[in-house]
């Protein structure tokens, strides 16, 4: 075989090499847009039911799981973002204790944006809220910007 | 009859009495002892390098008719190219895709890292061996055993032992070969980069990639479909969930029968009147050089990603494009760490490893499409 072919077919492998991973690239990147697409669309659609279907637990705004038995420091910092008691409608009732080994909650949307569902494992509200508080703190994120789906306890 | 000639009769049947016939028999035998000795006590990819160098030394132990019973029968899933494929099935049920799914431009190193499978393809032509047997010695360069067996077998299946041999021989010289050029091709700047931790990639996202990689790269190169589909076919059985016995089995039990099959084969072919060659020793050269210019192709990827991204991402993990997995990727952890303590490359790393898998395996279709036809 002559050099001068060998060396086409060595420049046309490496380009056919790239040209593949590349295609691979860009079908990945589509891939990643469809599945968040379709992942957001189901999550917007499971909210939508779950706030048509469980008006009674509206118990779980944040601003209902503020209690006088909290300590200062820790309303201090749920109180940069919960919606002050006497604001929240959800607020002038009272908490209701969630079950232990796994609790979910599902609150409507309300008007300052607070809502969506959250799942508790071995977890309890207070130490919920604070996690929940740590992270918008350490993240700088306003806390109804972020998305908490669950919280479970490690061993 | 006497005694002596009962035993003069066992001694000139004997095994002994083949090696004074023919001594190239005694070389083969110490160098399955130095195979075992590498793979035992060094540690050098021991899984197929301790079944390979006993292949080697049962191959040469003459008169015994064994490359024609037993080792003929199972030599088949070498020359039907079964065994590799099999391997590949096993590999894409151990394999996590998620860090390539995470960062894709990995993609790109994987690519570079197969520079050295041309570079060598056209130093072999230059040293005078046949167009398809150059091809076949250039995927060495891939750093992926099973695709330099595969390759091997369909194009240069004379020379499947020292191909087979100097893979995985320089698979397990990896931790020596690597660091020295990555830091010949990087900076003490470059070296130091930490990267941000990767985004985590959802079940949907996993379950879609190996059913999309094999649709898109089957469709375009045919000849991968061996390699690609059973690596992806692997990895889809882990990710779905649904199939975890059949994972298990392709994990372990499946891919330990193959890998004890295939090393036997491979080491068996290595007879002596076809291994004690000036082209055995041509063919290992061969092979270190195109690992050397893989290794380098990652490495140069890795830089111009980090020019392009404005130093985000370490060129280090470059040369864990050589598919050896996850070796490969170890070696880049190392090296990061070395230039900075707190460094946590190896998941980055993971990325241009795996993408590298799918390089090889595309580089090797490439090269069966060109010469499989010759």
């Amino acid at each position: 075989m002559p050099f001068t072919d060998a060396l086409i077919i060595a420049v046309s492998g490496v380009s056919v090499v790239f040209l593949m991973l590349c295609i691979l690239w860009l079908a990945m990147i589509l891939i990643d847009k469809l599945v968040s697409f379709i992942e957001s669309f189901e999550r917007v659609s499971e909210t939508n039911q779950k706030v048509v279907e469980s008006e009674p637990a509206k118990q779980f705004a944040f601003g209902a799981m503020r209690d006088e038995t909290w300590d200062r420091p820790i309303q201090k910092v749920i109180g940069i973002f919960t919606p002050k008691p006497d604001e929240t409608p959800a607020a002038k009732k009272p908490a209701e204790p969630k079950p232990a080994p796994a609790a979910t909650a599902a609150t409507p949307v309300q008007p300052d944006g607070y809502a969506g569902e959250l799942l508790l494992f071995d977890v309890d509200e207070k130490t919920a809220a604070c996690l929940m508080a740590i992270v918008c703190d350490q993240t700088k994120i306003p806390l109804n910007e972020l998305v908490f789906k669950s919280i479970r306890a490690l061993d | 009859m006497n005694i002596f000639d009962i035993l003069g009769k066992i001694f000139s049947e004997s095994g002994f009495a083949g090696i004074f016939e023919d001594p190239r028999y005694l070389v083969m035998i110490i160098v399955a002892f130095v195979l075992l000795y590498l793979g035992i006590h060094k540690k050098y990819e021991p899984l197929l390098m301790v079944p390979i160098a006993f292949g080697v030394l049962l191959a040469n132990l003459p008169r015994t008719g064994i490359t024609d019973g037993l080792i003929h029968y199972l030599s088949l899933g070498v020359e039907y190219g079964i065994y590799p494929s099999l391997v590949f099935l096993g590999t894409g049920a151990m394999t996590d895709f998620g860090p390539l799914i995470a960062n894709p431009s990995s993609l790109l190193m994987g690519a570079g890292a197969q520079f050295g499978i041309f570079t060598a393809f056209l130093m072999a032509l230059l040293l005078g061996f046949e167009p398809k047997v150059a091809a076949a010695i250039g995927v060495i360069g891939g750093a992926d055993g099973p695709t330099a067996i595969l390759t091997a077998s369909k194009l240069a299946m004379d020379y499947l032992p020292a191909i087979a041999i100097a893979a995985y021989s320089y698979m397990a010289l990896i931790p020596m070969i690597q660091p020295p050029l990555m830091r010949l091709v990087t900076t003490e700047t470059e070296r130091k980069t930490v990267m941000k931790q990767a985004r985590n990639v959802s079940k949907k996202e996993r379950i879609i990639f190996p059913i999309a990689v094999t649709t898109f790269v089957v469709l375009l190169i045919p000849d991968t479909a061996p390699l690609v589909g059973m690596l992806m076919m692997g990895n889809l059985l882990k990710e779905t969930g649904l199939t975890d016995r059949l994972s298990d089995t392709a994990q372990n039990a499946l891919t330990n029968m193959v890998i004890i099959f295939l090393g036997l084969s491979v080491g068996a072919k290595a007879v002596a009147p076809t291994f004690l060659t000036f082209r055995t020793i041509e063919i290992i050269v061969l092979g270190l050089i195109a690992f050397c210019f893989s290794t380098i192709g990652g490495l140069l990827i890795g830089k111009i990603m980090y020019k392009v991204t404005g130093g985000k991402v370490n060129p280090l993990i470059g040369s864990a494009g050589v598919s050896a997995v996850p070796m490969a990727a170890r070696v880049s952890q190392i090296e990061g760490q070395k230039a900075n303590p707190s460094n946590y490359l190896l998941m980055h790393a993971m990325g241009p490893n795996v993408a590298g898998v799918i390089g090889s395996a595309v580089a090797a279709g490439f090269m069966l499409k060109i010469f499989g036809a010759f």
